[in-house]
């Protein structure tokens, strides 16, 4: 066995451990948002090794193409469905912590909740988007002095986040 | 290289057994979408290494259509699961 060959096993190797330990953690982590955190390791980092280990065991440039492909697919979908994961999972948040657990100890609940709707939780798509229009809208009319400069309208964003703007997002009317 | 991949295949396995306890047992939806992303990150990592072992190129490209279609999983269910289905 050559010393590239040794090398290549070594990183094919460790690409697996990524893997083993993303395992372990997705089944041993407390709440979504570690795991999810855990989860995207070997999908970047194993992925890397595992790569190099190919690439030095079949040296042909079409090959180290094709893994330079994987490699960059991995590296700009990997960080992105992370985030459409945790966005899902930070609005499915209820009130019994299991989600975001001790690193949001105000609760997800009343930062992306209306407070009307904290306890309807099947309420549907409907009344949680009418909701959100109607607060906006009264929003808006309820500073006439909103132009009165950058302080007074980050004001006005501050108040409105404290009374519970319920996240205004295209998204929720899906 | 028949060490490799002995010792590569345990850890793999391994990690797809921790994964698909979290896929039975998981609390929400959410945590089974995770615990899916990860089982198929080792199943690329598993087409790579017998890539590596075989000395063959031929199964990179189901790698590659592999990590798309990961992407396109994830993102799907993420648009596509139902509010607060425990």
């Amino acid at each position: 066995m050559s010393t590239v060959d040794l090398i290549a096993s070594v990183a094919l190797v460790l690409g697996a451990l990524m893997s083993l330990l993303a395992g372990i953690a997705v089944l041993r982590f407390p709440d979504t948002m570690s795991r999810i955190h855990a989860a995207t390791k070997p999908q970047v980092l194993g992925i890397m090794l595992l790569m190099l280990g190919v690439g030095l065991r079949l040296g042909s440039p079409a090959v180290i193409g094709m893994l330079v492909l994987i490699v960059v697919l991995q590296f700009v979908t990997a960080p992105v469905s992370a985030h459409l994961t945790v966005r899902v999972a930070y609005r499915h948040a209820t009130d019994d912590q299991d989600v975001v657990g001790a690193a949001d100890p105000a609760g997800a609940t009343t930062v992306a909740r209306p407070p009307g709707t904290a306890d309807a939780g099947s309420a549907g798509a409907g009344s949680p988007t009418a909701g959100s229009f109607e607060v906006g809208s009264v929003t808006i009319d309820d500073k006439p002095a909103a132009d009165g400069g950058p302080a007074q309208m980050a004001q006005a964003v501050a108040d409105e986040n404290a009374r519970g703007n319920p996240d205004v997002d295209p998204d929720e009317a899906r | 290289m028949m060490l490799t991949l002995l010792i590569a295949g345990l850890l793999f396995a391994g990690g797809a057994a921790c994964a698909a306890v979290r896929l039975v047992r998981g609390p929400t939806q959410i945590d089974r979408a995770v615990a899916l992303d990860v089982m198929l990150a080792i199943v690329v990592g598993v087409i790579v290494l017998l890539a590596a072992v075989s000395d063959s190129s031929i199964t990179l490209v189901i790698a590659v259509v592999v990590s798309l279609l990961g992407f396109i999983g994830s993102a799907g269910l993420a648009k596509l699961l139902p509010r607060d289905r425990r």
